[in-house]
Order: structure tokens, then C-alpha cells, then sequence
């Protein structure tokens, strides 16, 4: 396998659906093109994402540094800006120092190919389910999405620290057009508080990362201060002292808090998701509040261990533990389709968190399938409640009853949907929670013991919404308007994930394999980290560490 | 025959179902239409056969040779094998770290009894189902969730590691959801389904945590590696807290599949799924699961008698309880789900009475499983005789609606009478031994181990219940089978339906349920007087089955109890400890006979003839009569306990959301614009001000300046 046809998929995963979207900008195209060009550009992204993950799996485990925690097996390296201080050291001849270097450092490891992957197929998706809803504005609609795809790429494939933070607000733009132009009612409120409150968060995020940068340029043991991995490679060698290390923490941790989003940075979620159009929705929940997540994957764990260690999990696992049951009661007594599913995203992204801060292999593998997972089911969740929506514009759940005999189809898939998302062994779900929890029960049994009442508490609410809106006797609503079940299109939009949660279910070692060396880097270091402090430990505690 | 073919033989008893079940579950609609219980019923009877050959050479062990060995492991345990029994490979399901769950199965002794009694079970209740179920629309969805359910429960019994045993209680779980939910339509069987899912899902959850307990104890999920090590390392200090902890939380999920007093609750509304649903799952096979929990986690156990004591007092509350319960329903399927939770609390009663000692342990398990065992079949048989009444009274299944149907159905009044003079422990039935056994146990009890008192308790709670089991068992046959011929109107437009229109034409005269067997459970109508001529036994599909299981109600007991045949399957194992062999004892054997016949006689004498005397009796208790009628208020109390709080807090949740987070955040929001408010008059753009403050600026500015700067 060539290594240029890899970096050039790398790259026209970015580009292709970047160009296209601006090109749906500022062509004239008449409406009746722009659907195919859209959905031609979004599939021909997924395809080059799958060959991607084809090639990927035959790539070697590159591993100069065994200790080093982020080792991207694609890597695609341009300079992009650099800034050199020319020192006189003798006469006619000057010594260049970059003092800063700034790479297009694209690169892909496990967690990245996933993520991508999951990108593209829900941008697809999204694609599909847009095809009737949305005739307004459809150049700038369809632009919106494919920028969008075109960012979160970005942002997950980006090994360049500013890179990676350039993408990652730019996500924000087209999220918040879609949000704002073609959302509800309320869409301009809900679009303003979303954008200021993830944006607000991001600043004091970049504030940790521009500390960070300035310690790392005072030391000269870095040949680039930009470099993902180089930062955690050398982090890991040298780490920084716990106290810097904890105020980074919390600076790079509250922007990530918000957008997971973490109990109690969650109120924009709601608002923003009710607002939404579906495809906006299914977006957001399934990729773009994963960024948060692999935020902290990627920049807080491997940079700052002593800080995760010692604030971390207390601070975020309490957080997630009261977020899985806050969420999932708020859930419950939402009347609202979609707020329902919004607050149980808050649920189940605890879980996601629970997992990540138990540090170790089973936690982390856990919190990365359930970042998956969440995307896939969320995802689903979000389509189906769309499809819902459309038939009948409303999603007051008292408006339903026996949707069951009226949208067979649609109500299996729903249930399917929401089995998935309880956590039912089988489907995706469990596997998530299951290494979560017990990753987690390693580190605090009473978070997990307590977290594990949230899979009780899914039930409750996915399936007395299930019992209300879709079985029953039929309601007066759907008796009165009667209307077509699923079509083909929403079908194709639907099935790939239907089909990802029962496989990931059933044999999810394919996926856990992909990241495997990623997860067990981290969870190397956390280790080794582990062993040190013993070693380190007085021996009058030798008893009581038995 | 080569491993691979063995192997292939022990897939294709669970995956022969699973194949059923997704081909009618995809192609059901278009391609079988009515036949949809060909493919499931062909695929059960492949795994019925394979499991009898399997039982045939596991449990009865002419061909068992030790397959599995283990690591090397200090002392006597390692010596001897965990489990016996074929082993079919399957793949790595979760490899992660140190955990490494893979998806086989194993067939030892008990998995094989286990195996047998479902397969065997199911065959003949999907056959009364293909008469049963006849003409409703949700046809082929019903065979495909019956063949799932066959294929999970197969696979819980095979499991060899903790984690897929979950899988496949879990699965199992929704399976039952989704029965209990059949006729969707209506909200009672909805509300019934959500219940049973929640209820168990409580269960669940305790056993995850289990789990996770398990895995930092043992820092392993397997069976054969846990149970090795349980009795390596028995003697560290902390282990047994650890183990307690473990049992429990084992316990506690059992509690929930198997309907044990508090998670009882959902098995009686269960009974809103069809009635092959609440004779295959609710009744022999998927409740039992608990007792096979249990069951296979004897080795953990047996190191803490204190979590037998526990299993022993809550399966000896649960049993009276709900035969007390039992004593005053009018639903005749609810007697039978409160019957059934009765019997599965004598399988814990005998399961707990290990406590006694280690030596007892073979024998408690033996008689758990065979009481199971026997239980299967002759509630199976009662339920779906229950099917009958309720197939030909028109769904109605309340017995003050009917009555005197001997004559009407001989032949469901046939088998019900088997089924219940079984289930009374009527002597020398199946359920007289299995009953006998436990009883057994339990008197061994007061003579031997720390608890001697509590199976005092526990003895007599058994006999006072066994003797309330035959009374209501009765009470239920003679209300129905007894008296004047009562037939209530439903029943005649049923018939009438019956024989005006093709089977197949049920659409278009019943609407839209067809001729499905949605339960009429209010008292609608006032009996009539219709020719009971009319009225007449479903078809053949729903006979046969009956016939066989009441062949099997009479005399499976006998044949593998007294005969120490199934003691000898179950000895098998190798987990199990050789203890006592349970002797029969005729004054024991005598007690409870009577006890049997005692339940028995009361119950004709109130109830074969129209008489005022259970007015007499209910005045006679009063009080304790209505606490039975209504369940002892524990659906109440449940609802007042946990589900209005758990209500209210979410609704508290939701309004501390909108209403101080939420706000909380706008406040924030808005704090640049309160403070640019503030500071707006500053840039008034006057000139004259600007200079005053610059002024004053410059002024303090240089004050400053002069009191730092050192004069000389």
C-alpha cells in the first residue's frame, strides 16, 4: 500500500467536502442539482473513509518511543507558518531559530479513523434525512452540512495543536447557521446561547493550551512545540510540574466540559437539539459533542496525568455520575421527543466520562466505544424522532399513542433504536457500559456502583416513552392524519447505523482492535505512572496498599 | 464423530432457533404468512433431539470425559476438573486488558438438564401455539420472538463465563417484553411489559455489580477459573466479606428474573402476554433462570451459608406469600402466576437449605433443579389448559364467568386435573417428589449447622404452604371444571365465529385483532344460558401438547426421582461436593401427603358444590381475606415507595434544570452587558470629560510617581 494514496485520502476527506460546499456557495446552481451533488459528495467521503479504514488495518504499529502516549499511524507533515529569530552569533553568519512552527499536521491513529468514519457515515445520513425536510435555502443549507463534515474531519485528524484548535471552532460556524437559519421557533435564541456558551468554553480552553505552549517553547528539548505527539512524548519524559499541570487541567477541561456536555455545563444542550432541523440534530449529539470527549482523549490525559490523577477523577467522575442520573431523570419526565433523547445524550455521555477516569484499559476502551456508540444510537434516535416530527409536527409525546399500528416500521426501529441505546447486551451499548463501569469500578466502586443505577433509569424512561407514544391505543393525532411509513430514502439514511450497533454489539473486537494500541498507550502511562508513585511511597504505606 | 461435528451439533441447539427466528422475523409477513410456525417448530424439534442426545451422554456420563483443564493450581482443587462436558468454541467476544471474554458454550450436567427441559418444553407449547395464535395478525412476530426467546435461554444455560450468561439473562428479559407486549394495543399489556422489563432490570443491575465484584475479587469472569479459585482462596482474610458481597448481589438479580418477593411484582402482570408466552416463559423456563443462577453459583455459595440462609428466607417468605395470595384470586391465570412464584420459592427454599452444610449442597441443588424440572412441565400443562378454557370461553378468563366445564372441555379438564393434582403434591405425582425432597432438606436443616432455628421457621412456612398450594390449586379446578355449566357470552360469539367463517377469514369479522385471544378481564357481561353444545375444544395443535405434558405431570417424578436417575445427572458435576444421598422417608412422605389431601378435601368441600360456605369462610377471616384480594397492597406500596419518588425527583430534576442552572447561565451571560451598562455614561464622548478625568488620571499618576521615586 502506498503511502501517498493513504495521505491523499487523508487529505480529500478535508478537502472534498470542504470545495464543495463552497463551491455550492458561490455557484448558481439550480435546486434540483444541489440534493445529488450533496449526497455525491458525502458518499464519495464515506467511501474514501472506509478504503481508509481498509488501508489502515495493513498499516504497521509505528513505535519509536514505547512511551510515547499518541503515535498517529498516517501522518501527512507541511509547514505551514513559520516565525524565526535570527541571532547574530558570529560576523556574516546568523543562527535561526524557530520559535514558532507551525505545522498542516494531519495524521490519523486509531481513535481518529473512528471517529472519521463515524463522521461521514452521520453526515450521510444527514444528507438523506435533509432531502424533504429542508427547501429553503438549499445551496447554503447543504454548504453548511458538508463544511461541517469538512471541520469535524479536520479536527480529528489534526496532530498540530493550533491546527487542531482551528478546526475545532470552526466547527462552530456552519453548526451555528443550521442551528440559527433552519432551525425552530425559538432557533435564533437557541443558536446565540450555543455558539457563546461552546465558544466561551473553547476560549478558556485555548487559555490552558497558550500556558502550556509557553512552558513547552522555554524548553529546548522540543523540536516542535506544536506536535501533538512531540508535546506528549516529551510530557511524558519531563512531565510539568503538578500544580501548572492542574490549572491547565481545569483551564482545557471546562471548554471540553461543555461541549461533552458534562453535568452542569449541559443547559445548552437541550435548547439547541429541540431547535435544531434533524440533520443539525444528529450532528450535533453524534459527532460534534464527541469533540469534547476526544478533547480530553487526546490533550488532557496524555499532557497532564498528575492533574488527571489527582482532580480528575474525583472532579469529572463525580460530574459524570451525577450527570448519568440527573440526566436520566430529566429525561424521564420530558414530554418533549427530542428533549427526552437530548437529556438522555447527557446520560449516557456520563457514562462515556465515568469510563474515560478510570484511566485504565477497560475504562478507556469503554469510554471510546461508548463514544462510538453514542454516535450511532444518538444518531438513530435523533432521525427516527425527525421522521416522527415530519409526519406529524409535533413531539409531544401526550400528542401520540399506538404509533405502533400506524408506522410499523418506523416504530421497530425505534424500539430497536432504544434497546440500543438501554444498553441490551447484543446491541452496542452494553459493551460500552459494561467496560466503563467496570474499568471504573477498579478505581472508586461507589461511582460505579452508583452510576450503574443509570442503566436501571434508561430503561425507565426509553421505555415508558416507548409504552406512551408508540404503544397503546392509537391517539387521536395519528387516527385523524393518517400518513406513509417509512420511505426508502429515510430507510438507506437509517440502516447503516441500525446495522453498526447490532454489529459492534455482537463482535465489536474489529473496533476495539483499531484502538487498541492508541488506548493501551495511554493506559501504559497511567500505569507506569501508577507503579512510580508506589515506588515513590514511603514504605510504612506498604501494607495498606495491599 | 470428529470434534467439529460435535461442536456443530452443540451450535446448532441454540442457533437453529436463532436462525428461525430471524428468517420468520424478516421474511415472516411475505413468505409464511400462516406458517410461520413450520420453520420454528422444525428448528425445535433439531434442538429438542440434539439436547436429549446431549443429556444422554453429558448427565448420564457413558461418554463425559473431563475437557477442561485448568492451570495448575496449589492444593486438592486443582486435581479435579470445574465442569465436565463438551465445549463448542465460538470467538473473542471483548478482548480488553485483562479481560478476556469469549463467546462459547459448554454443556455440563446441568446445562444439559436445563437444555432438555427447554427445548423439550417449547416444542410442544410453539405446537399449541400454531393453534393458539391462529389468525392474528402478529403471527409470525409471535414465532419469531418465541424462537429468539428459545435461542437466548439456550444460550444462558451454556454460557461459560459470567459476562455471556448476562448477555443472555438480559436477552431473555426483553424477550419477555416483548411477549408480554404482544397486543401492544392495549395499555394494560404495554404497562405489564415496561413493569417485567424494569423490575428485572433492577435484578440486572445488582448483578452487574456483581460482576464487576467477581472480576477485582477473582480477576477473572470465567466459571471454571472462579470456581477453582473460590475454594484456593477461602482462607484469606476479607475473602469471605468479598464473596458474601458477590452471592448477594448474585442473588439479587435472580430475585428479579425469578420473581422472589420484593421484585415479584411484575410476574403476575405478565400474564397480559398470550398464554403459550406465560406457560413457555413465565412459568417453565425463563423464570427458572434464577434457580439456575443459583444454582451454578454453588461453589461461591457454599462458602458463605450466610447468603443461603438469606436465599432460604426470602424463597420461604416469597412461596407463602404469594400461595396466600393466590388463595383469593379470581383470575385463573393469575392463580396459576401466583402459584408459580410460590413453587420457584420453594426452589430457593431448598437451594438456601444448603446453609446446613457443605455436605448438602449436591442434594439442595438436586432438589432445586428437580423441582424445576418437574414444575415445567406440569405448570406448562396448566397454563396452557388455562389457554383452552380462555380459547374456548371467548378470552374470558375470570372463573366467576364460568364454571362446570367438565363436561364442556374433557379433555383440558383432563389435564388440568393432572397438572393439578401434580402441582398439590398429590401422592406419587411428579410434584409429590420433587416436594418431598425439599422438605427433606429442610428438616435436615433443624438438625445440622448454625441455622438450625430459621429452617425450624422454614420447615413449617413450607408445609403450611404446600397445604394452601393444594387448596388453591383446587379451588381453581373446581370453580372451573365444577357446578351448574356456566358459560359467559363471549364464548358464544367466539363460537359462533368460529363456525360462520373460514379460520382464515378472521380479519374481517372480528376487525382489526382478528381472532387473537386479547383477555377480557373486567366482568362485562352477566353469564348466559347458550347451548353449551356449541362450545368445543380448540384444534388438534392444542390438544396433543396437553396430553403429552400431562403424561409427563404424572409420571416424570416418579420415573427420575425415587429412582435416584436425576440425582445421578445432577451428580455429575463436579462442583458439587458427593454429600448425603437423599433418603426417602416415609413418615416425612406421610405428612405431606396429607397435607396434600387436606388442601385438597377443604377445597372440594368449599367449592365442588354451589354452596354459601366460602362466604362463610371469607366472613370468617375478614381482614385477612382482603389483604389476599388485593395482593397485600404490594403493588401499592411499591408505587407509594419507590415509583411516585423516583417521579417526583425527576420532576424536581427537570425544574432545577430550567430553573437554576439553566438560569444561572443566562445570568452569566448577561453579566457583560449589566456591566458595559455600568460603564457606558464613562464613554459619553464630551470632550470636556474625557479631559477631566485625564486630568485627575495624570494627577494621581504622578502622585504616585513622586512618592516612589527616592529625592535624595
Amino acid at each position: 500500500m502506498s503511502i501517498v494514496l493513504t495521505n491523499s485520502n487523508l487529505l480529500a476527506m478535508i478537502l472534498l467536502p470542504l470545495g464543495a460546499g463552497i463551491l455550492l456557495l458561490i455557484g448558481r446552481w439550480p435546486a434540483a442539482i444541489v440534493r445529488p451533488i450533496a449526497l455525491a459528495v458525502t458518499s464519495a467521503t464515506l467511501l474514501l473513509s472506509i478504503i481508509l479504514a481498509f488501508q489502515f488495518h495493513e498499516l504497521p504499529v509505528p513505535s519509536p518511543d514505547p512511551k510515547a502516549p499518541i503515535h498517529p499511524r498516517i501522518e501527512l507533515r507541511q509547514d505551514w507558518m513559520t516565525y524565526e529569530r535570527h541571532l547574530r552569533v558570529e560576523e556574516s553568519q546568523l543562527l535561526a531559530i524557530r520559535v514558532v512552527h507551525l505545522e498542516f499536521f494531519l495524521g490519523m491513529d486509531g481513535i481518529s479513523l473512528a471517529l472519521v468514519v463515524l463522521t461521514t457515515l452521520l453526515t450521510f445520513s444527514a444528507v438523506l434525512i435533509s432531502w424533504r425536510a429542508v427547501d429553503d435555502r438549499l445551496r447554503e443549507y447543504f454548504a453548511s452540512l458538508l463544511i461541517l463534515e469538512a471541520g469535524l474531519n479536520g479536527a480529528f485528524c489534526a496532530f498540530d495543536l493550533i491546527l487542531f484548535y482551528v478546526f475545532f471552532e470552526f466547527t462552530l460556524l456552519p453548526l451555528f447557521f443550521l442551528v440559527g437559519v433552519w432551525g425552530g421557533p425559538k432557533r435564533r435564541e437557541a443558536a446565540v446561547k450555543f455558539f457563546l456558551y461552546t465558544f466561551a468554553g473553547s476560549v478558556i480552553t485555548l487559555t490552558g493550551v497558550v500556558v502550556l505552549l509557553i512552558h513547552l517553547l522555554s524548553r529546548n528539548d522540543l523540536a516542535n512545540p506544536f506536535s501533538i505527539p512531540a508535546i506528549a512524548a516529551a510530557l511524558v519524559h519531563d512531565p510539568l510540574p503538578t500544580s501548572l499541570q492542574i490549572g491547565i487541567f481545569l483551564a482545557m477541561s471546562l471548554g471540553f466540559a461543555i461541549k461533552v456536555p458534562l453535568f452542569p455545563f449541559h443547559t445548552w444542550l437541550p435548547l439547541a437539539h429541540v431547535e435544531a432541523p434533524t440533520a443539525g440534530s444528529v450532528l450535533l449529539a453524534g459527532v460534534l459533542l464527541k469533540l469534547g470527549a476526544y478533547g480530553f482523549l487526546r490533550f488532557c490525559l496524555p499532557f497532564v496525568p498528575s492533574a488527571c490523577l489527582s482532580i480528575g477523577v474525583p472532579l469529572i467522575g463525580v460530574l459524570a455520575v451525577i450527570g448519568i442520573l440527573y440526566g436520566a431523570l430529566c429525561a424521564y419526565a420530558q414530554t418533549d421527543l427530542k428533549k427526552l433523547v437530548a437529556y438522555s445524550s447527557i446520560s449516557h455521555l456520563g457514562f462515556c466520562m465515568l469510563g474515560m477516569f478510570a484511566l485504565n484499559v477497560e475504562g478507556l476502551t469503554g469510554s471510546f466505544l461508548q463514544i462510538i456508540n453514542h454516535g450511532l444510537s444518538t444518531g438513530a434516535l435523533f432521525l427516527l424522532v425527525g421522521m416522527v416530527y415530519e409526519r406529524y409536527h409535533t413531539r409531544e409525546i401526550g400528542n401520540f399513542g399506538g404509533l405502533a399500528s400506524r408506522l410499523p416500521l418506523i416504530s421497530a426501529a425505534m424500539v430497536f433504536t432504544c434497546l440500543a441505546s438501554i444498553g441490551l447486551p447484543g446491541l452496542n451499548g452494553f459493551v460500552g457500559e459494561f467496560l466503563s463501569l467496570i474499568g471504573m469500578y477498579r478505581v472508586s466502586p461507589a461511582m460505579a456502583c452508583v452510576g450503574t443505577l443509570g442503566v436501571i433509569l434508561a430503561a425507565v424512561y426509553l421505555l415508558t416513552m416507548l409504552q406512551k407514544a408508540f404503544f397503546g391505543p392509537v391517539g387521536a393525532l395519528p387516527l385523524s392524519h393518517p400518513v406513509p411509513d417509512m420511505g426508502g430514502r429515510e430507510a438507506w439514511s437509517l440502516i447503516p447505523l441500525l446495522v453498526l450497533c447490532l454489529a459492534i454489539g455482537v463482535y465489536p473486537k474489529p473496533l476495539i482492535d483499531t484502538v487498541k494500541p492508541d488506548i493501551e498507550a495511554v493506559a501504559g502511562m497511567y500505569e507506569r505512572l501508577h507503579v512510580e508513585r508506589l515506588a515513590a511511597a514511603p514504605v510504612g504505606n506498604l501494607e495498606a496498599r495491599r | 464423530m470428529s470434534d467439529a461435528m460435535h461442536a456443530l451439533s452443540i451450535w446448532l441447539i441454540p442457533g437453529g432457533p436463532l436462525a428461525a427466528a430471524v428468517i420468520v422475523g424478516l421474511f415472516g409477513k411475505s413468505l409464511f404468512r400462516g406458517g410461520a410456525h413450520r420453520p420454528v417448530i422444525a428448528a425445535l424439534v433439531v434442538s429438542c433431539l440434539l439436547s436429549l442426545w446431549q443429556l444422554g451422554t453429558v448427565a448420564v456420563g457413558s461418554g463425559s470425559k473431563p475437557t477442561e483443564n485448568g492451570s495448575p493450581v496449589a492444593g486438592e482443587a486443582a486435581a479435579q476438573p470445574v465442569r465436565t462436558g463438551p465445549i463448542a468454541y465460538g470467538f473473542e467476544w471483548i478482548p480488553v486488558g485483562s479481560l478476556n471474554i469469549r463467546a462459547d458454550v459448554q454443556i455440563d450436567a446441568l446445562s444439559a438438564v436445563m437444555l432438555a427441559m427447554v427445548t423439550f418444553v417449547s416444542t410442544l407449547v410453539a405446537v399449541y401455539a400454531s393453534g393458539y395464535m391462529h389468525g392474528d395478525p402478529g403471527y409470525p412476530r409471535f414465532f419469531a420472538e418465541l424462537a429468539l426467546f428459545v435461542f437466548s435461554m439456550c444460550m444462558l444455560v451454556m454460557a461459560r463465563n459470567f459476562v455471556v450468561l448476562f448477555v443472555f439473562w438480559e436477552a431473555v428479559g426483553l424477550c419477555s417484553y416483548l411477549l408480554i407486549g404482544f397486543w401492544f394495543e392495549r395499555p394494560i399489556a404495554a404497562a405489564a411489559a415496561v413493569k417485567a422489563f424494569v423490575m428485572n432490570r433492577i435484578g440486572d443491575a445488582a448483578l452487574l455489580i456483581g460482576l464487576y465484584l467477581i472480576w477485582t475479587t477473582f480477576g477473572s469472569l470465567d466459571f471454571s477459573d472462579v470456581f477453582r479459585d473460590a475454594k484456593v482462596h477461602s482462607y484469606s482474610p476479607g475473602f469471605s466479606m468479598h464473596v458474601l458481597l458477590i452471592c448477594l448481589c448474585i442473588f439479587t438479580g435472580a430475585c428479579g428474573k425469578s420473581a422472589q418477593f420484593p421484585l415479584h411484582l411484575w410476574l403476575p402482570d405478565a400474564m397480559e402476554g398470550p398464554t403459550p408466552v406465560s406457560a413457555l416463559i413465565h412459568a417453565a423456563t425463563m423464570v427458572t433462570a434464577g434457580v439456575y443462577l443459583v444454582a451454578r453459583c454453588t461453589p461461591l455459595f457454599v462458602l458463605v451459608p450466610e447468603a443461603q440462609a438469606v436465599v432460604a428466607t426470602i424463597g420461604g417468605i416469597t412461596a407463602l406469600m404469594a400461595a396466600l395470595i393466590a388463595l383469593t384470586q379470581n383470575d385463573l391465570k393469575r392463580v396459576l402466576a401466583y402459584s408459580t412464584v410460590s413453587q420457584l420459592g420453594y426452589m430457593f427454599l431448598a437451594l438456601g437449605s444448603a446453609a446446613a452444610g457443605e455436605a448438602f449442597a449436591a442434594a439442595a441443588v438436586t432438589a432445586a433443579i428437580f423441582h424445576m424440572f418437574t414444575h415445567a412441565f406440569f405448570k406448562a400443562l396448566l397454563f396452557l389448559s388455562a389457554g383452552n378454557v380462555m380459547h374456548s370461553m371467548g378470552n374470558v378468563i375470570d372463573m366467576r364467568q364460568f364454571g362446570g366445564l367438565r363436561k364442556v372441555l374433557p379433555v383440558t379438564h383432563i389435564a388440568f386435573l393432572c397438572g393439578a393434582g401434580a402441582l398439590s403434591g398429590f401422592p406419587f405425582l411428579s410434584g409429590f417428589w420433587s416436594k418431598d425432597e425439599i422438605f427433606g432438606l429442610l428438616l435436615n436443616g433443624t438438625h445440622h449447622g448454625d441455622h438450625r432455628v430459621l429452617f425450624q421457621v422454614l420447615f413449617w412456612v413450607a408445609f403450611v404452604t404446600a397445604i394452601l398450594t393444594a387448596f388453591y390449586t383446587f379451588r381453581a379446578y373446581y370453580l372451573t371444571f365444577f357446578g351448574p355449566t356456566r358459560i359467559p357470552a363471549e364464548a358464544f360469539a367466539h363460537a359462533h365465529h368460529d363456525s360462520g367463517h373460514a379460520h382464515g377469514d378472521a380479519e374481517s369479522a372480528h376487525g382489526h385483532n382478528g381472532h387473537s385471544h386479547v383477555p377480557v378481564t373486567a366482568a362485562q357481561s352477566e353469564p348466559v344460558a347458550g347451548d353449551p353444545t356449541q362450545i368445543h375444544e380448540g384444534p388438534p395443535a392444542m390438544k396433543w401438547p396437553l396430553l403429552v405434558l400431562a403424561a409427563f405431570a404424572l409420571a416424570i417424578g416418579l420415573i427420575v426421582g425415587p429412582t435416584h436417575v436425576f440425582a445421578g445427572w445432577i451428580a455429575q458435576m463436579p462442583t458439587l461436593a458427593k454429600g448425603e444421598a437423599e433418603t426417602f422417608q416415609w413418615l416425612l412422605a406421610g405428612a405431606s401427603i396429607l397435607a396434600a389431601l387436606g388442601g385438597i378435601g377443604v377445597a372440594a368441600l368449599m367449592y365442588a358444590r354451589p354452596s354459601n360456605r366460602p362466604q362463610l369462610v371469607r366472613a370468617a377471616f375478614g381482614p385477612l381475606y382482603t389483604l389476599s384480594l388485593n395482593r397485600v397492597y404490594l403493588d401499592e406500596s411499591a408505587n407509594i415507595l419507590v415509583t411516585f419518588p423516583v417521579k417526583a425527583i425527576a420532576f424536581a430534576s427537570l425544574l432545577f434544570d430550567q430553573g437554576f442552572i439553566d438560569l444561572l447561565v443566562d445570568e452569566i451571560g448577561s453579566l457583560p452587558a449589566i456591566v458595559g451598562r455600568f460603564l457606558r455614561p464613562v464613554q459619553n464622548g464630551l470632550i470636556q470629560s474625557y479631559a477631566l478625568v485625564m486630568l485627575f488620571g495624570l494627577a494621581i499618576f504622578l502622585t504616585t510617581i513622586l512618592q516612589l521615586v527616592p529625592f535624595p
